[in-house]
C-alpha cells in the first residue's frame, strides 16, 4: 500500500467513506444492522489509517496537491476548477478529526442504531456526511469546498429528519436547511468576490490563491473593502454552518436527530466547517480588519448567549447544543483576533470532548429508551434523571471527563484552548479585548456551571422519573462504552500539544509540548509575505517578563473560575431533592420569574425570528400565492398553455385520423411542396 | 424530330396520371395498379437518361446504367406488387373488403 | 422512329386515362395493360428493345395476371359504396341514400373527413401541382436534352471500347449490351434484387396463406358491416 501514490491514497481516503455509502445505498437494506454498521464504520476505519499515514509526511514534508487533469470539474473563461484535493496541515489535521472520530462514531453507532429499521439509510448518509466533510476540508478550491459545505448541509438535514416519522424532526431538518441556505447564499457572494479580486478559486498551485494573494500583496494591490466585504460575506456562511448569532437558531433544533449524528455532525466536525474556511481563508482575513473584529464580537455574543441559555435548559441534549454553539463561539473568538491557529486548536480540543458528551447523553437515552420507548421526550428531560452513576458507571465517568474537559477544569484539554483563547483577548490590550475577554470569562463561567449541573442532574442525586425506566437502565454495550473510554482519553491530554508559553517558555524550541502550533504554523504562510507590523490581527505573543505573568494570573482566574463554578454547580444539582428548591427559587407561585423565563425562552429570539421574519415572509408569500401562483402562474400560464396545447391538439388529433389514404395526401402533397421549393431555390441559384 | 423533353413530359403525364390515381381511389388493388403506373413513368425517364447519354458518348456501362436501373425497378416492382397483393389478401380477409380506409388500425 | 413513339406514346396515354376513370376494376386494369403495352413501344422507339421485351413479360404478363387473381377473388366495392353513398368510387351512387341521415350519419362516424376531403378534387389538384412542377424541371433542362445524340458507331450498335469483348460492335440495348452491364457492371446489385424478390415471395406466401394456427391476420373475420349490401 505504501507504494501507492500519496496522490491516489489521497482519493482513497475520501472515497473510502463514499464507497461505504454506496454500498449501504444500494444493499444496505437487505443488510442486517451489524453488517451495514460494519461496511461504513470499516471504510472509514481504512480511510483513518490512510490519514494517519498520510499525515506523517506532510508533517515533515511540503503539502500535498492532487489535481489530475481528468477530473476537470468545469473550465470555464479564467475559471478551471478540477475536482483536486490539497492536503496540507490544516486540511489533514481535520481529516484526521473527521476519520478519526468519525470511525469512533461509526462504532457506536452500531450498538446505537442495532434496534433501528432504517440503520441502512442511517449508515450511508453517515458515509455520505463523512464523504463530503472530507471534500470540504480536503478540496483545493473554494467551489470544492463548497461542493463539500452543500453535501455535509444535505447529509444534516437527512440525519436531523432521520426519523421523519416525526413531523417535529422533519421540521427541524428543514429550520436547519433553510437557515443553512441563508448562510451559503453568503458564502457564494464571498466566493464570488474572492474570485473577483483573485481571478482563481484554487488555493494552492502556481495560480492559485495563495500565489495570487502574496504577489498582490507584494504589489501593493490588495483592495481592502473588497476584501472586507468579502470576508464578510464569508462569515455569513460560517455564521450558518457554525451557528453564530443570527443564524444560531437552527443547531438546538438539529438534535432531533440521532445523538450519535449530533455528536459527529452537530458538534465535532460539521459545525466546526466555518472555522475551517475561516481558517483557510486566513491570508483573505488578515487584509480585512473590519470583518475580524465583527467576527470576534459576534463570536463572544455567541458564546455568552448560548452559555447562558444553557442554564436553564431541561433536555441534555439542548444542553450540550447550546454548550456546542457557545463553544463555536470561542472558536471565532479566536479567528477574529487573529489567532487561527488558537481557533483550530479548540476545534481539535472541542471535538473530542464534545463528542464524547454527546456520545454519553446519547448512552444515557439509549439505556432509558429501551424502557420509555423510542422518541420519548422523558428519556432525554434531565429533571427526570438522576443517580444513574450506579447503573452506568463507564458512561458516568466518562461524561465526567468529558464535563472536565469543557468546563476547562486545569490540565484537560479543553482548559488549555480556552483559555489561550481568553488570553489572548486579554492581550490585545484595548477596550474591545477587555470586553470581549469579559464576556469569554462570563460565557465560560456559565459553561463550567451547566455542565456540571448536566452531571448532577443526570448522575448523581436520585431518581426523579418512571420507576420501571430506572429498573431496567443499564451499562450500553461495548461498541457504545469503547469510544467513550477512547474519547475520554483524548479528551484529557489533547490538550497538551500546545502548552501556553507560561509554562512552556520557549515555544519556538520544537518540543512536543508546544509541537501544535508547529505543525499549524506553515498554514499561515501559504498566502502572505508578511504581516503588516501595526495590524493587531496575529499578533506575536512577546514572552517577556510582563506577558508570562500576565498569563499566569489569566490561567489562575480561569482556573478558580472554572473549578468553583463547576462545584458549585454540582453541589447544588447533585444532592438528592436539590432541584425542588431551585425551582421553587424559580417558579413563584407558579410564574417562572423573569430571568428565568428569559432564558428558559432563549431570549425569545425564535419569538422574534417569528416576527421579523417569518410572519412578513408568510404575509408576502399568502399575497404572492393568490397573486402570483394562483392567478398568474395556475390560471394564465398553466391552464392558459394547457387550454392552449388541449385545443390545438384536439386539431390535431383530427388529422390523425388513422386512415392511411389521408396520410397519403400529406404525403403527396409534401413531396410536391418539396419539389416545387427544391425548384424554386435551384432557379435562384442560376 | 423525337427528344428528350417530349418523352420525359410524357413520363411525367403518366407519373401524374397515377399519382391522381393512386390520390383519388380507395380500393386498395387500384391504387397498387396506379402505383404501378408510376413506376413505370419513372421507367420510361430511366430509359430516355440512358439513351441520352448512348447519344453523348458515355461508354457501355455508361449508356447501359438506366436500362439496367429500368430492370431492377421492374424486379422491385414486382416484389412489391406480390407483397402488395398478398397484404390486400389479409386484409380482405379480416374486413371482407379491399377498401383502403378500413386499414384504419393505425388510429388506435 | 418518331412515328412508333406518337403511336404508342398516345396508347400509352389511353391506356392511363382509362385506368384512372374506369370505375370497373377489371377495366381499369385492361387500361393498365394498354399503358404497360403503350410503354413497350415507348422503349422500342428509344433504342431498348431488351427493356420492352421484358416490360411485356414482366408487367404485361406476371404482374396483370396476379392483378387478375386477386381481383377475381375479392369484392372490390367500398364502403362507400356498399352504403350506396356519393363519393365512392366503383358503384353508381345511391342518391335516394344519401338523403336518409341514418345512414349518411353512419358514413360520417365512420370517417369524416372523407366529406372534407373529397378524393378525386383534391387529388386531381395534387397531381396537376406536380405534373407542372415537372414540366417546368422538364423545360428547363440544359440544351443537350434538345435532341437524342446519335449513336457512336452506327444506328442502332455500340463500339464496346474495354474489356473481354473490347472493340466488338454489339447492338445498343440489345440482349448482349444489357447484360453485360448487368453482370460486369453490377453483380452485386443482381444478386441482392434476387435475394429481395427471394423474401418478397416467402412473405407474399406467409401473408396470403390461410388458417396459420396462432398467427394473427390469417384468419377470416366477418365484420359486421360486411352483412349490409346495399345491392
Amino acid at each position: 500500500m505504501l507504494e501507492l501514490p500519496k496522490e491516489t491514497l489521497l482519493y482513497l481516503v475520501a472515497l473510502l467513506p463514499l464507497i461505504g455509502f454506496l454500498i449501504n445505498g444500494f444493499f444496505g437494506r437487505s443488510m442486517s444492522p451489524t453488517s451495514s454498521g460494519g461496511v461504513a464504520a470499516g471504510s472509514v476505519a481504512a480511510s483513518f489509517l490512510i490519514a494517519v499515514g498520510l499525515f506523517v509526511g506532510p508533517l515533515q514534508k511540503a503539502s500535498i496537491h492532487a489535481h489530475p487533469e481528468f477530473l476537470t470539474w468545469m473550465a470555464t473563461g479564467g475559471l478551471k476548477v478540477n475536482l483536486g484535493l490539497y492536503l496540507d496541515e490544516l486540511s489533514g489535521l481535520y481529516m484526521l478529526i473527521i476519520t478519526g472520530i468519525g470511525a469512533l462514531i461509526h462504532v457506536y453507532s452500531i450498538g446505537y442504531m442495532k434496534h433501528d429499521e432504517g440503520h441502512w439509510r442511517y449508515f450511508a448518509y453517515l458515509n455520505l456526511f463523512v464523504f463530503s466533510m472530507l471534500m470540504l476540508v480536503l478540496g483545493d478550491s473554494l467551489l470544492t469546498m463548497f461542493l463539500g459545505w452543500e453535501g455535509v448541509g444535505l447529509c444534516s438535514y437527512l440525519l436531523i429528519g432521520f426519523w421523519y416519522k416525526d413531523l417535529k424532526n422533519t421540521n427541524a431538518g428543514m429550520k436547519a436547511f433553510i437557515v443553512n441556505r441563508i448562510g451559503d447564499f453568503g458564502f457564494m457572494v464571498g466566493m464570488f468576490l474572492v474570485f473577483w479580486h483573485f481571478g482563481t478559486l484554487s488555493y494552492a498551485g502556481g495560480d492559485g490563491l495563495f500565489a495570487s494573494v502574496r504577489e498582490s500583496t507584494a504589489n501593493g494591490q490588495i483592495d481592502h473593502t473588497l476584501l472586507n466585504w468579502a470576508g464578510l460575506c464569508m462569515f455569513v456562511g460560517a455564521c450558518g454552518k457554525s451557528a453564530q448569532i443570527p443564524l444560531f437558531v437552527w443547531l438546538p433544533d438539529a438534535m432531533a436527530g440521532p445523538t450519535p449524528v449530533s455528536a459527529l455532525i452537530h458538534a465535532a466536525t460539521m459545525v466546526t466547517a466555518g472555522i475551517y474556511m475561516l481558517a483557510r481563508m486566513n491570508f483573505v482575513y488578515v487584509h480585512a480588519e473590519q470583518a475580524m473584529m465583527v467576527i470576534a464580537i459576534i463570536g463572544a455574543c455567541t458564546a455568552l448567549f448560548a452559555g447562558t441559555i444553557g442554564l436553564v435548559q431541561r433536555d441534555i441534549k439542548k444542553v450540550l447544543a447550546y454548550s456546542t454553539v457557545s463553544q463555536l463561539g470561542f472558536m471565532f473568538l479566536a479567528a477574529g483576533l487573529g489567532q487561527f491557529n488558537l481557533a483550530v486548536f479548540h476545534v481539535f480540543t472541542h471535538a473530542f470532548f464534545k463528542a464524547l458528551l454527546f456520545l454519553g447523553s446519547g448512552s444515557v437515552i439509549h439505556s432509558l429508551e429501551h424502557t420509555l420507548g423510542h422518541g420519548n421526550p422523558d428519556s432525554q428531560d434531565m429533571w427526570k434523571m438522576g443517580g444513574l452513576k450506579k447503573k452506568m458507571p463507564v458512561t458516568c465517568w466518562t461524561m465526567v471527563i468529558g464535563s472536565m474537559a469543557l468546563a476547562g477544569i486545569p490540565l484537560t484539554s479543553g482548559f488549555f484552548s480556552k483559555d489561550a483563547i481568553l488570553f489572548s483577548a486579554f492581550h490585545r490590550g484595548d477596550t474591545l479585548g477587555m470586553v470581549l475577554y469579559g464576556m469569554g470569562m462570563v460565557a465560560a463561567l456559565c459553561t463550567a456551571f451547566y455542565t456540571f449541573r448536566m452531571i448532577g442532574l443526570t448522575f448523581f442525586g436520585s431518581w426523579r422519573g418512571s420507576e420501571a425506566a430506572y429498573a431496567h437502565a443499564d451499562e450500553s454495550p461495548a461498541s457504545m462504552t469503547l469510544p467513550l473510554v477512547i474519547l475520554s482519553v483524548f479528551a484529557l491530554v489533547a490538550g497538551l500539544l500546545w502548552l501556553p508559553p507560561a509554562i512552556v517558555p520557549h515555544p519556538e524550541s520544537g518540543s512536543i509540548w508546544v509541537s501544535f502550533k508547529h505543525w499549524l504554523d506553515p498554514i499561515w504562510v501559504q498566502g502572505q509575505t508578511a504581516m503588516s507590523a501595526d495590524s493587531l490581527l496575529r499578533m506575536p505573543v512577546e514572552h517577556d517578563d510582563a506577558t508570562i505573568r500576565a498569563e499566569w494570573m489569566n490561567i489562575g482566574i480561569s482556573s478558580v473560575v472554572a473549578v468553583v463554578m463547576s462545584l458549585f454547580g454540582f453541589a447544588v444539582y447533585s444532592k438528592p431533592g436539590s432541584l425542588e428548591k431551585v425551582k421553587a427559587l424559580a417558579i413563584r407561585n407558579g410564574r417562572p420569574n423573569l430571568v428565568y423565563s428569559i432564558l428558559l425562552n432563549k431570549y425569545y429570539v425564535d419569538e422574534l425570528y417569528d416576527f421579523l421574519v417569518v410572519r412578513p415572509l408568510k404575509l408576502a408569500s399568502d399575497v404572492l400565492f393568490v397573486v402570483v401562483d394562483v392567478v398568474i402562474i395556475d390560471l394564465i400560464c398553466v391552464r392558459g398553455v394547457a387550454e392552449i396545447v388541449r385545443v390545438s391538439s384536439d386539431l390535431g388529433r383530427r388529422i390523425q385520423t388513422g386512415v392511411v389514404r389521408h396520410y397519403l395526401y400529406a404525403f403527396a402533397v409534401g413531396a410536391v411542396v418539396l419539389t416545387a421549393l427544391f425548384l424554386l431555390i435551384a432557379q435562384r441559384g442560376a | 424530330m423525337l427528344e428528350p423533353k417530349t418523352v420525359l413530359f410524357l413520363a411525367a403525364v403518366l407519373f401524374s396520371a397515377g399519382m391522381y390515381g393512386v390520390l383519388s381511389r380507395r380500393n386498395m388493388i387500384m391504387i397498387l395498379m396506379s402505383l404501378e403506373l408510376m413506376l413505370n413513368a419513372v421507367n420510361i425517364s430511366l430509359v430516355t437518361y440512358s439513351r441520352h447519354w448512348a447519344g453523348q458518348g458515355a461508354g457501355l456501362m455508361g449508356s447501359h446504367s438506366g436500362q439496367f436501373f429500368t430492370l431492377m425497378v421492374m424486379a422491385v416492382a414486382a416484389a412489391e406488387v406480390g407483397i402488395g397483393l398478398a397484404i390486400i389478401v389479409a386484409i380482405y380477409r379480416r374486413t371482407q373488403t379491399a377498401d383502403a380506409d378500413s386499414a384504419a388500425e393505425l388510429k388506435n | 422512329m418518331e412515328v412508333i413513339f406518337v403511336i404508342s406514346s398516345l396508347v400509352c396515354v389511353l391506356g392511363t386515362v382509362i385506368l384512372i376513370t374506369q370505375r370497373n376494376a377489371v377495366y381499369a386494369l385492361l387500361g393498365l395493360l394498354i399503358a404497360f403495352f403503350g410503354s413497350a413501344g415507348v422503349f422500342l422507339s428509344l433504342n431498348a428493345p431488351f427493356i420492352a421485351v421484358a416490360q411485356i413479360l414482366i408487367y404485361a404478363g406476371a404482374l396483370a395476371v396476379m392483378f387478375l387473381f386477386v381481383l377475381m377473388f375479392t369484392d372490390t366495392r367500398t364502403r362507400l359504396d356498399r352504403l350506396g353513398l356519393p363519393g365512392a368510387v366503383g358503384a353508381r351512387p345511391n342518391w335516394k341514400r344519401a338523403f336518409d341521415p341514418k345512414a349518411v350519419e353512419k358514413a360520417m362516424k365512420f370517417n369524416p373527413l372523407d366529406h372534407i376531403l373529397l378524393p378525386q378534387p383534391l387529388a386531381a389538384v395534387i397531381a396537376v401541382a406536380f405534373l407542372l412542377c415537372s414540366s417546368f424541371a422538364i423545360y428547363k433542362l440544359p440544351a443537350a436534352y434538345n435532341e437524342f445524340k446519335p449513336l457512336p458507331d452506327g444506328y442502332d450498335s455500340i463500339l464496346f471500347t474495354s474489356g473481354a469483348g473490347a472493340g466488338r460492335l454489339m447492338k445498343y440495348g440489345g440482349t448482349e449490351a444489357v447484360s453485360k452491364t448487368i453482370f460486369e457492371g453490377f453483380p452485386l446489385a443482381f444478386e441482392v434484387v434476387s435475394l429481395l424478390i427471394f423474401a418478397a415471395v416467402l412473405g407474399a406466401v406467409l401473408l396470403a396463406r390461410r388458417h396459420l394456427a396462432g398467427i394473427p391476420g390469417t384468419q377470416d373475420v366477418v365484420q359486421p358491416e360486411s352483412s349490409e349490401s346495399s345491392h
